[in-house]
């Protein structure tokens, strides 16, 4: 037989067949995904630019982003037209027409309004999260890079953080409401909850009580940033690995101590890297519901957290950390599970997820560019 | 500059400035080990105080009595079921084979309601009208009378017209069992319908007539197959009410000390003298007893077992009956195979019962409960119910059958499309095309999950549903779908979220094959595609298996989603169905944590239980990543 005879024509179309179909396999995947991209996005873009909707409108309704989720009221006016209004727009249309015509009045819990409470409550959990998951994560790459030898401690901390990775989400979340909401951690405050307080320090004018931290801002950040922890540490550990050797070498024989070395020959130089692994960070966090909620979120909230903090100083802070907050992904958890879907409520559950989903996948796309970019780039 | 090379020699504690800065990045490395063994610590604190509890609680559960309870609940449940299929069959039988006449009986009762909603005050008028003429004196009443009622009779007329024009077949008849002819004759017939007399016209009375008859021998079965359960029906609330008596006393007896010493504080700081002395009388009111009487109360249950198994003989004596005169001759197969089944079902039923009838003969209620009947029942138990007022099962296998067949069909959808995914990508792609899919799957794995779960509920479920119920479709099995939220909804987009986990680990593995090995394989004459199907795949196989296992461990922990679209629904699925259990409803483990997490109080056996699902997980995902690493390592691949 001829080895360089070409293949058979049999052959070559079970091969081209063959390939046609891994390609199908792989364009429907991405189907799929941008054909939910868009129906969200058809759905929910008129929400928040509401020229886009059948009735038509502003180009840009500001006024979901800005306002706190209500209760919605619809109803039917004078002239048999369907109406529906956040409750306090309600109330002040009622006080200011108290002749109008209102029949059919039914009332939708969390569907009026906007989404300030929950963004701004998200932004807060991520920054929590990330501020100890990044000083966290850092040291503990640069230990393994750096410092650490091959030993059974190394071993060790690898496997637990290879473990660390595939726990489930939810199981993250009973452990910081078992640990970080029900422990009797300290706080700073100015009332001690007796029932709960082990024991109370007076400080600061104030007290340092070991109450725990309930469901709160702080320990839904620090459940998130547990969680986050290992996709992290491997993110920072690639940027570490990439940087050559000759740099440490060069800086140690200059005389520099492993420190000295560090700050200046190898953590500048891991900057980018750090920084795709924070914005992957942020990915990651933004999106989990699971362990958030029952250890932060809450449904509905009147104010923004800042402005419901009492106290001075440090009593403020450790308020505003040790009170619950309203987030994203537990609002749309909310509209989506509890709520009928109605002419009236849809507007909500689809303005809000598609924000949402916009807001994730930019810091998505952002990481993706950022690896692949400094990937090409640092090369040395 | 020797000083250069000087070390720095400010000690504390005997550990210099270089060491300190070790021992922070250090620490700081360890706090993923203490993460872990805290998590372990937490969850397995919580299992090992809840078995313990669990088994007092069905100790409980056995002294009062509910235990037998249960038996006789069980036993009503299997007949239910059966009895079920036959109400099921008897009203398919009888919409297909006499749908013109239920139609016709339907439309009727639709068309009924209609008149008199509408046209109530009419009605009112023209029966006034009517009983005013009866009640007329003399003739030149009666003329008045007479010229009244004709208005109102007239004006009726022109109503019952209209409505009878405005009538749309398609809302009336929403199942469309009348075709167009039978439509007009039921039109027709109602032209000269009465309201006062409220009569049906005959059309109507015809068809009611045929189906009753028609039907007769196939009701007849089927009120005695559903009769022959009554008397179990009645012991079984019989029984509740005496066992659930017994356990709110017992429970209360519990909690007595507590509550005495409450009261008796209360009494103390009560406000007014009045009100401390009547705390003070409610506590002394209130005796401690050692050890709560149950034998002496179980005595209530006496004379059970005997009613338990005349019941029983009862139920069984009934039911052959009813089965045997079940009939034979059906308008469609799948009546006759839901009779079939009956049929199947009924020696299995009446096993059950014989053995549930001599399983409960020997129950008694001071038997000793095992710590392993206290495992076994979490493990293998087959409900899961909370907050019931009965009794509280804590059974795991519901819960985990659930996660487990949602896990089997994102994984039977996602293997093929990422493997095929990660071949295209690695082997025959170009590299445009690399840097384009790449990234959109990574991205993939960033949607957030409650987005796909709402996108299940809003789009998919619906898509779906609809699918199902095509016509030339539905010889699949368990279409059409009753639910639209089911473990076919969240498996398709659960297995959406595992195309990137496999994809990513496939590829890498399919990456790391030696190119010699491809090299060797082309230049023996080998195609491109012969190469990667008998070459690269195979040598891939270990990655590619591993990667599965990773992509397992990523859907079976997976929450949102499943609380979602799941259904949520704390059942076995019904395997009887074959392949059609994939379009039931389930619970899942994860899910079950996320609903019932936010209710619980800390420290109840409720509580624990969700700890104890939650260790399971854990011990899941442990397994899954243990044994995937073990696999990368055997088989040399870079993870």
């Amino acid at each position: 037989m001829n080895p360089f005879k070409s293949s058979s024509s049999a052959q070559k179309t079970k091969d081209g067949l063959l390939s046609g179909f891994f390609a199908l396999l792989t364009y429907l995947i991405l189907g799929c995904t941008l054909f939910i991209f868009f129906d969200i996005a058809k759905k929910g873009l008129p929400v928040l630019m509401p020229v886009f909707s059948e009735k038509g409108g502003e180009v840009v309704d500001l006024d979901f982003l800005t306002r706190m989720p209500e209760t919605l009221v619809d109803y039917t006016d004078e002239n048999g037209e369907k109406q529906s209004l956040a409750s306090s727009d309600f109330i002040e249309y009622t006080k200011a027409n108290p002749d109008a015509v209102i029949e059919n009045k039914k009332t939708n819990a969390y569907s009026g309004g906007g989404i300030a409470g929950p963004l701004v409550g998200t932004a807060l959990l991520v920054i929590v999260c990330m501020v100890v998951a990044l000083i966290v994560g850092v040291a503990a790459a640069v230990y393994l890079n750096e410092y650490a030898k091959q030993g059974r401690f190394v071993g060790m901390i690898r496997l637990a953080i290879m473990n660390l990775a595939g726990v489930p989400s939810i199981v993250f979340g009973l452990f910081g409401f078992a640990f970080f909401c029900l422990f009797p951690l300290p706080i700073f405050t100015m009332i001690v909850n007796e029932e709960k307080s082990l024991a109370a320090i007076p400080m600061f004018g104030g007290y340092l009580s070991f109450q725990g931290w309930g469901n709160s801002l702080l320990a839904g950040g620090l459940t998130l940033a547990v969680m986050v922890l290992p996709v992290i540490i491997a993110a920072c550990e690639e940027s570490l690995k990439a940087i050559p050797k000759g740099f440490r070498e060069a800086s140690l024989a200059l005389g520099a101590t492993k420190w000295q070395c560090i700050r200046t020959a190898v953590l500048p130089y891991a900057t980018p890297g750090i920084l795709t692994a924070s914005v992957l960070g942020v990915t990651r966090v933004a999106g989990e519901t699971a362990p958030i909620m029952f250890t932060a979120a809450v449904a509905l909230k009147g104010k923004l957290p800042w402005q419901e903090a009492d106290g001075k100083g440090i009593f403020w802070v450790s308020d505003l950390l040790t009170d619950s907050v309203q987030a994203m992904p537990y609002h749309i958890y909310t509209v989506a599970a509890r709520i009928p879907r109605t002419d009236a409520t849809a507007a909500m559950q689809d303005g809000s997820v598609f924000v949402f989903l916009l807001m994730v996948m930019t810091f998505a796309s952002v990481s993706i560019y950022l690896r692949i970019h400094f990937r090409k780039k640092l090369k040395w | 500059m020797a000083t250069h090379f000087k070390r720095k020699g400010k000690r504390l504690l005997g550990i210099d400035r270089q060491s300190a800065i070790r021992f922070f990045f250090g620490g700081n490395a360890m706090i993923s080990i203490l993460v872990l063994g805290a998590i372990c610590l937490f969850l397995a604190r919580e299992a090992v105080l809840f078995f313990p509890q669990h088994q007092r609680d069905l100790e409980v559960f056995r002294l009062t009595g509910q235990e037998y309870a249960n038996f006789v609940i069980e036993e009503m449940d299997e007949f239910t079921e059966v009895k079920s299929l036959a109400d099921q069959a008897f009203y398919q039988e009888m919409n297909e084979a006499y749908g013109i006449q239920r139609g016709l009986v339907d439309c009727y009762g639709a068309l009924n309601d209609r008149l008199f909603d509408n046209g109530e005050d009419l009605i009112d008028e023209l029966e006034d009208a009517r009983d005013e003429l009866d009640d007329a004196d003399g003739e030149e009443e009666e003329t008045l009378a007479q010229a009244d009622l004709d208005g109102i009779q007239s004006e009726w007329d022109d109503f019952l017209r209209a409505e009878l024009g405005k009538a749309d077949r398609k809302t009336i008849d929403s199942f469309g069992r009348l075709g167009e002819k039978e439509w007009q004759e039921l039109l027709d017939a109602m032209a000269s319908w009465d309201p006062v007399e409220d009569e049906p016209p005959a059309l109507v009375n015809d068809a009611k007539a045929e189906m009753t008859k028609g039907m007769a021998a196939f009701d007849a079965a089927r009120m005695q197959i559903g009769s022959a359960g009554s008397e179990l029906a009645r012991l079984r609330s019989e029984i509740i009410k005496i066992t659930t008596e017994i356990k709110t006393e017992a429970v209360a007896d519990m909690s007595s000390a507590a509550r005495k010493k409450a009261l008796l504080e209360g009494s103390v700081n009560a406000a007014t003298e009045e009100a401390r002395a009547s705390l003070k009388a409610q506590a002394e009111a209130i005796t401690i007893r050692e050890n709560f009487p149950y034998s002496e109360r179980i005595k209530a249950l006496e004379g059970s077992r005997e009613k338990h198994e005349a019941a029983v003989t009862s139920l069984k004596s009934g039911m052959q009956a009813g089965v045997a005169a079940l009939p034979t001759e059906f308008a469609s197969t799948e009546v006759e195979t839901l009779v079939s089944r009956i049929r199947e079902r009924t020696p299995g039923l009446f096993e059950y019962l014989d053995t549930s009838l001599k399983e409960s003969a020997d129950w008694r209620y001071d038997e000793p409960v095992s710590w392993l009947s206290s495992v076994s029942s979490f493990f293998f138990g087959k409900d899961w119910v909370t907050n019931s007022s009965f009794h509280d099962f804590y059974g795991l296998l519901p819960l985990f059958t659930g996660s487990l067949l949602i896990s089997i069909i994102a994984l039977i959808v996602a293997i093929p499309f990422s493997l095929g995914a990660a071949i295209y990508v690695n082997r025959l792609a170009g590299p445009r095309q690399q840097n384009f899919i790449k990234p959109v799957i990574e991205l993939i794995g960033a949607i957030p999950s409650v987005v796909l779960g709402f996108f299940g509920i809003i789009v998919l479920g619906e898509a779906l549903r609809q699918t199902s119920q095509l016509e030339w479709l539905s010889w699949v099995p368990g279409f059409p779908m009753q639910e639209r939220l089911n473990i076919l909804n969240a498996g398709l987009l659960l297995a959406l979220m595992a195309v990137p986990t496999i994809f990513t680990l496939c590829e890498d593995a399919i990456n790391n094959v030696p190119s010699s090995f491809t090299e060797a394989s082309l230049a023996l004459g080998g195609s491109k595609l012969q190469t990667v199907m008998r070459i690269v795949v195979p040598a891939a196989i270990s990655g590619i298996f591993a990667a599965i296992l990773l992509g397992f461990g990523r859907v079976i922990g997976e929450t949102m989603v499943v609380l979602l679209v799941a259904g949520n629904q704390i059942a076995i699925p019904d395997f009887g169905l074959g392949v059609g259990v994939i379009t039931q409803p389930a619970h899942t483990m994860t899910g079950i944590i996320a609903q019932e997490m936010g209710e619980v109080t800390a420290d109840t056996i409720h509580y624990r239980a969700l700890f104890s699902v939650g260790l399971v997980l854990f011990t899941i995902s442990l397994l899954i990543n243990i044994s995937a690493r073990r696999i990368i390592k055997r088989f040399g691949l870079a993870a």
